[in-house]
């Protein structure tokens, strides 16, 4: 899997490059619109993290130019503004998702896994684990065959989980996932281990299955070693 | 003292002194005017005593005295002296009756005797005193000179001269107070604009700051100071906005060196805690915590700002009964995660016209606040009735409460009840300051109340949702099967 990276500011450039070939992805950076350009009509990509506002060529304009020239390769937005228009603007011209700075490690990885299966290599709506499957498209959630009933929160921490699979998440990005920005998550987040514990009672992992785990003092992990 | 009160004073003080002087001047004058009549009458009945003396004296009439009463008026007291001989030549009816000191000739005197009433009625007053004005003169005819004192009492001057006081003093205070009453009218007139201006600069803040006082189209003093009044109203106005902006811009650059820093952060706590030197295992919570709060504390700035600089919200009708009901649930769990018992009583159709994201910022708000500042074992009630087209909400909470003289800054931006406890909960401070403006944006009130040790609680009154004729008449129509 390969990434390219485009942000003006170094540091966090560097940052989300580490993070990333932390989960084996082999990553490209490019610190500007053109630099970017050049590599994207260069190679083939299998994502793109895009920051909006660069001096210069800015985002907005890199994806303009690469959809013109028919490079499909799913683009993730960075913008520091929250604002609609914003985003609509960015969709309207081809991104793919976007993600409002600042954000955890957890949510950016569960968007670009998101957006790798979404993408032509894995084309897989269902996200899996043990006989435990979850169809991201028509939202259903079965094990071994038979369906669970979740509520809205159940199924997107489920989600979530299963996007950062084998990796521990964050009690706090997972709760900020799930919550977004209406509520103020700090020293809060603990009141997830009850949507947890209604989750794991849903799935019957009440037991010993264990398909969510719990890491000590840091949050949940769903493992998986086939993958 | 009001400056119209002070400009009234002034036009009517100086008004006071001009006619008071214009009235000494009249005054004076009148007050001699009775004595030159007088003294010309006195002068005329002087020559013509000694005209009719030379007369008589001719006519070989020997007597100086006789006759005389017959040409004399009762009311002048005549002595005719002869210079030479010092002799008496004539002496009028009066002149017999009453006895005057003689005085220089070519001077003039007033006199006052005493005439007992009933000796003779010539005006003398109660007590009998009578004034009489006495001149005498040195009077040469066909080559005699004759000493002439001529005298007549002054009846009723004395009530002349008080009459004329008091006609002066009365018209005095009359025109005084047409002063005063004209110029308190014209203070008014003048000072009119400065009504209008005050009224602006009342009514200013920074939520009207485009408002600007009607500067006319004259060149006057008020004009100019209306425009120079608008011109820092301008100044302000830009100051204001630039330090909005100023203020959102930070925050949104803050965002990027922030996402570094979390992610730094994150990194580093997904390490194993064994592997970490002690001295980074200890501080990494309190990173990843400050990280957090300082992310919160600039996502609160940037709705804040921007909820500053609206003046209204998108309409449409908000269930607040739904949207309440769906925040409660949120916050069960919060709740049930600090022992802490949620209970909610909505009434079943409560709607108003508004924002329903902002709407279920604010709320969200205040049950984070009622969970957070709340205690093992406490409670939040949440109660929503509709009280005469009013929605009403209030949410009340247990826990350690918010002093008295603390209660009305709770709205203030970065406030907290207590420092140090505040903190631990990781509010950004703005989350009331939220409340309050998009409460206010819906044309609502918000109002908190608590007590130390007991309930504290967030009420929040908004306008019912008015549905209009045609909506209502579409509702009511009968339903013809």
């Amino acid at each position: 899997m390969k990434i390219l990276i485009v942000d003006d500011e170094r540091s966090l450039r560097e940052q989300l490059k580490k993070i990333m070939e932390n989960q084996r992805y082999i990553v490209e950076t490019a610190a500007d619109g053109d630099a970017a350009l050049d590599r994207l009509f260069d190679t083939v990509f299998d994502a793109v993290i895009l920051d909006i506002m660069m001096p210069g060529t800015d985002g907005f304009t890199v994806l303009d130019q690469m959809r013109k020239a028919e490079i499909r390769t799913p683009v993730l937005m960075l913008t520091a503004k929250g604002d609609v228009e914003d985003r609509v603007r960015g969709l309207d011209l081809g991104a793919d998702d976007y993600l409002a700075k600042p954000f955890s490690s957890d949510e950016l990885l569960a968007r670009i896994r998101a957006l790798l299966r979404r993408s032509g290599s894995q084309a897989l709506s269902l996200l899996q684990v043990q006989d435990l499957q979850l169809d991201t498209v028509s939202r259903m959630v079965t094990r071994g065959g038979e369906p669970i009933d979740l509520t809205l929160r159940e199924f997107s921490i489920l989600e979530f989980l299963l996007y950062n699979k084998n990796r521990a998440v964050s009690r706090f990005s997972l709760a900020e996932h799930v919550w977004g920005d209406d509520f103020d998550l700090f020293n809060m987040s603990n009141f997830i281990d009850v949507h947890i514990k209604n989750l794991r009672h849903k799935i019957g992992d009440a037991g010993g299955g264990q398909i969510v785990q719990t890491i000590r003092g840091m949050g949940y992990i769903i493992r998986d070693p086939e993958e | 003292m009001t400056v119209k009160t002070r400009i009234t004073l002034f036009i009517a003080g100086a008004g006071f002194i001009a006619s008071l002087l214009f009235s000494v001047v009249v005054f004076s004058e009148l007050i001699e005017q009775p004595f030159h009549l007088l003294d010309a009458v006195l002068e005329e009945e002087a020559n013509h005593s000694v005209a009719k003396l030379i007369q008589q004296k001719q006519s070989g009439a020997e007597s100086p005295s006789m006759g005389i009463a017959s040409y004399s008026k009762y009311v002048y007291w005549t002595e005719v002296y002869d210079e030479e001989t010092g002799l008496l030549c004539y002496q009028s009816d009066l002149a017999k009756l009453v006895t005057l000191s003689r005085i220089a000739p070519g001077t003039h005197a007033i006199t006052t005797l005493k005439i007992p009433p009933g000796t003779t009625n010539i005006g003398q007053d109660l007590h009998g005193n009578l004034v009489f004005r006495v001149r005498a003169f040195r009077i040469e005819t066909k080559g005699k000179t004759f000493i002439v004192q001529t005298a007549r009492p002054i009846e009723r001057l004395q009530e002349e001269i008080q009459d004329l006081i008091l006609g002066t003093l009365s018209g005095l205070v009359f025109s005084t107070l047409v002063l005063i009453v004209i110029s308190w009218f014209v203070a008014g007139r003048i000072l009119h604009p400065i009504g209008t201006m005050r009224d602006l600069a009342r009514d200013i803040s920074e939520k009207n700051l485009d408002h600007r006082i009607p500067a006319g189209e004259g060149k006057d003093e008020f004009s100019e100071l209306a425009k120079t009044i608008n011109k820092m109203l301008d100044r302000l106005q830009y100051s204001f906005s630039r330090q909005r902006e100023f203020l959102f811009a930070t925050s949104h650059e803050l965002k990027t060196p922030l996402t570094t820093l979390r992610l730094a952060a994150d990194e580093i706590s997904r390490c194993d805690p064994e592997m970490l030197p002690s001295c980074a295992r200890d501080n990494l919570p309190r990173l990843s915590d400050q990280v957090l709060r300082m992310e919160r504390l600039v996502k609160d700035l940037l709705s804040l700002s921007s909820l500053e600089a609206m003046t209204r919200v998108d309409e449409g009708a908000v269930q607040i009964n739904e949207l309440l009901m769906s925040l409660v649930e949120e916050y069960q769990f919060m709740a049930y995660a600090h022992n802490i018992k949620m209970d909610s009583a909505l009434e079943g159709s409560l709607v108003i016209s508004g924002d329903a994201e902002k709407l279920r910022r604010a709320f969200s708000n205040i049950l984070d606040n009622a969970v957070k500042y709340n205690m093992d074992g406490g409670r939040v009630e949440v109660t929503g009735e509709m009280i005469d087209d009013e929605v009403r909400v209030a949410v009340a909470n247990t826990g350690p409460g918010v002093a008295a003289d603390e209660v009305p800054k709770v709205f203030d931006q970065f406030f907290r009840a207590e420092k140090s406890r505040s903190s631990s909960h990781g509010g950004s401070g703005l989350g009331l300051a939220i409340v309050k403006r998009v409460i206010e944006l819906h044309h609502g009130t918000v109002a908190f109340e608590s007590r130390e040790g007991d309930l504290t609680r967030v009420t929040v009154v908004l306008p019912g949702f008015r549905e209009t004729d045609s909506e209502r008449e579409n509702r009511n129509l009968p339903q013809h099967t």
